[in-house]
């Protein structure tokens, strides 16, 4: 049975994670916070963003740990590259289970409750759904691409990307405005978002990791 | 219901007008069909109707629309929601929501409507078109037939009275259409009165009650539907319009073929990451010259075949060679040449002339003879210099089609070159098939349109669930083996 959350409780856990990651020093509390979003997927049943989050995470320590092996420039640089990016693990690897477990509708929805004003909510969503579309279209223009035998890079995505986006952002703007976007009024949504129980544990988890984070974390790991 | 009366429009800086002091009076209840050729006027009228002109496309706009009692000039769209539902032709370009059932709900939540409300809405709505199937699922994951239906769904939930409709059958096939139409045949029987925009006309026959001809902005006929119907077939070609009934239809393409099998396909199997595998065991000869339709529904692998034909699919096993000569995946692109339905995104310069001559090789380039003949056959000449965004479908098709040419290319396959296409233009694309085949190329083509394949293969390979199933001659004795793959 996956359990679900309240879409507000995830955005402000999102930005407890991102708070966690900039002030941590240790790497414990950084396993804590791992560890509680790693949790937190396997009850949304996000496995296949699990696998790939713990496994990107394994590379990064694994990389670490090669790159303090020998001693150059290079290879501190590259650690330094890799520790930037460990601390970012843990804000990616919550985020791709947000936008898995998130329907745009409900997003919509709770940043409307959060009072986010209407120009910034819309092209936001938007932006989501065009992500799906982009990787669509990156694989036809590859094709195309390789069928020409020429290298793909971004001088050359450039025109038919443009040619093929500036179509499907008028016949989706099209469409949207004859259902009614448009209109001034307030927004409802089809969901009754409410903050249940287990939202209020899932902030009191994380709420915790921050404060313990923002403290010192804990002093024996410190790396 | 709906009145249009004296309008003339034109879009944005063009200079032609694109409605001539048009006026029509549509009743409640009917079902209308426009048609008429490409740039006749007809979608501009669908937009007349949904108020997306003057709202939403701008350009200099006379005369007065009324819809259910708006006047359209005066109303915005977001009011006219709940009035006219909107369907329109590319099935990946209409959804807000990455979800289906979000997506029906999608306007009751603009308009602001009560949650238990809209609950209701969504479920009233797939119980009356018969959709529970489609509930809860990720819209990226459905064939562009499915994609529409929840389109008309999204629509039907705001329980408009109009439903007006844009070419929407343009990326269906044969039974995809078949589902559409029984869609509309229910809206029908709810006493929606419904507009449709359509170039292909036969999945239509049973629906319509009337039938509207557009020529240059200005409307040059109009039918009771069983008049319509019963007008010659001569009548009907010289309006440029696609066949009402395709049963009537025999093979014309010539069956020249110029010596033996040149192109051997033999074991070509493909596999995407998990599961089973997409085609199985594809083998197959075939001459240059010869024309072969690819048929088969959704998913039975198709396009997977024309990229592992083209080198494009990587997890693919088996052996293609030319003249006797094996290819390897790598070095197939550009002898095998695929032209995509959507030939935008084949086009990688900014200009016609540019595109032809842009080659991987720098010491291969085609000469400047070669290009001035590629551009005379396929009338570019006199667009040479334009940009690719301003050219028509048609023109970039060509276009790419010319860039096969350049790089020579032995085999050349269409996926779908007609969708969306009137009579002249679908003319247009068999002519360049059957110049390509005299010049000795293979043709392939994809597709779902029967007048299309009529009229330019001489052979049929039928898919099924990644295998062949069929493969024959297409004549007309042989007529009744497409009719059951259809």
């Amino acid at each position: 049975m996956k359990t679900t959350f309240d879409p507000r409780s995830k955005l402000l856990v999102l930005v407890l994670i991102n708070v966690i990651a900039f002030t941590s020093r240790d790497i414990g509390t950084e396993w804590l916070c791992i560890g509680a979003v790693a949790v937190l997927l396997a009850l949304t049943g996000c496995w296949r963003q699990l696998f790939r989050g713990l496994l990107a995470y394994a590379v990064c320590l694994a990389a670490m740990y090669l790159s303090g092996l020998t001693d150059n420039f290079l290879t501190a640089l590259i650690g330094m590259l890799v520790v930037f990016f460990r601390k970012m693990m843990p804000i990616v690897f919550f985020a791709s289970g947000f936008m898995a477990t998130t329907k745009v509708g409900d997003l919509i929805s709770a940043l409307q409750s959060l009072r986010v004003p209407k120009v910034i909510v819309i092209p936001l969503t938007v932006t989501l759904r065009f992500f799906p579309t982009l990787k669509e279209e990156f694989a036809y223009i590859r094709d195309a691409a390789r069928l020409r035998g020429l290298r793909f890079n971004m001088e050359r995505i450039l025109i038919p990307m443009m040619l093929r986006c500036a179509n499907i952002a008028e016949e989706l703007s099209a469409a949207s405005v004859t259902r009614g976007i448009e209109r001034a009024g307030k927004r409802t949504s089809m969901r009754v978002l409410r903050l249940k129980l287990r939202d209020f544990a899932l902030i009191s988890v994380f709420l915790a990791l921050t404060i313990f984070a923002v403290l010192g974390g804990i002093p024996l790991f410190n790396a | 219901m709906i009145e249009i009366e004296n309008v003339t429009f034109h879009y944005g800086q063009t200079p032609e007008q694109c409605l001539r002091n048009f006026s029509i009076r549509i009743k409640k209840g009917e079902c209308v069909l426009l048609c008429g050729e490409s740039g006749c006027g007809k979608t501009t009228v669908t937009r007349l109707i949904n108020g997306l002109i003057p709202h939403f496309y701008e350009g200099k706009f006379g005369g007065k629309v009324t819809v259910a009692g708006a006047d359209t000039v005066k109303t915005r769209p977001d009011a006219l929601a709940d009035k006219v539902g909107s369907v329109f032709q590319n099935p990946r370009s209409q959804f807000f929501n990455l979800d289906t059932t979000g997506e029906i709900a999608f306007g009751c939540e603009n308009l602001g409507l009560p949650p238990e409300e809209i609950r209701r809405r969504v479920d009233q709505t797939v119980s009356e078109l018969g959709i529970e199937r489609l509930l809860d699922r990720d819209i990226f994951a459905l064939s562009g037939g499915e994609k529409q239906l929840i389109a008309v769904a999204s629509a039907y939930a705001l329980s408009p009275d109009i439903f007006v409709f844009d070419e929407p059958s343009s990326n269906l096939d044969w039974s995809a259409c078949g589902e559409l139409a029984e869609l509309i045949s229910r809206l029908k029987r709810a006493g929606k009165t419904v507009i449709i925009a359509e170039y292909r006309l036969y999945w239509l026959a049973n629906l319509i009650d009337r039938v509207v001809y557009m020529k240059n902005g200005r409307i040059d006929g109009d039918w009771p539907a069983d008049e319509f119907l019963s007008l010659p077939e001569s009548k009907r070609t010289a309006l440029g319009l696609r066949a009402l009934n395709p049963d009537i239809l025999c093979p014309t393409a010539n069956a020249l073929k110029l010596g033996g099998p040149a192109l051997r396909v033999s074991n070509l199997s493909a596999y995407y990451k998990r599961g089973k595998p997409v085609l199985r065991g594809i083998s197959f000869e075939a001459s240059e010259g010869e024309a072969i339709a690819v048929l088969g529904g959704n998913g039975a692998g198709k396009t997977t075949l024309a990229r592992a034909i083209c080198g494009l699919h990587k997890k693919s096993t088996g052996e293609i060679s030319l003249n006797g000569t094996r290819l390897s995946a790598k070095k197939r692109a550009g002898p095998f040449y695929l032209i995509m339905q959507e030939a935008g995104y084949q086009l990688f310069t900014d200009s016609v002339e540019k595109e032809l001559l842009l080659s991987k090789n720098k010491r291969r380039r085609p000469s400047p003879e070669k290009i001035e003949a590629v551009l005379e056959s396929l009338s570019l000449t006199e667009v040479r210099e334009r940009h690719p965004m301003s050219l028509s479908g048609g023109q970039k098709q060509r276009t790419a089609i010319g860039t096969a040419m350049t790089c020579d290319a032995k085999a050349i396959i269409f996926d779908e070159p007609t969708s969306g296409l009137d009579h002249r233009n679908m003319r247009r694309v068999v002519a360049v098939i059957e110049r390509l085949r005299s010049q000795g190329r293979t043709i392939f083509v994809i597709t779902h349109d029967y007048e299309l394949l009529l009229a330019a293969c001489t052979r049929v390979i039928a898919l099924r669930g990644g295998e062949i199933q069929a493969d024959f001659p297409l004549t007309a004795d042989n007529l009744y083996k497409v009719k059951e793959i259809f």
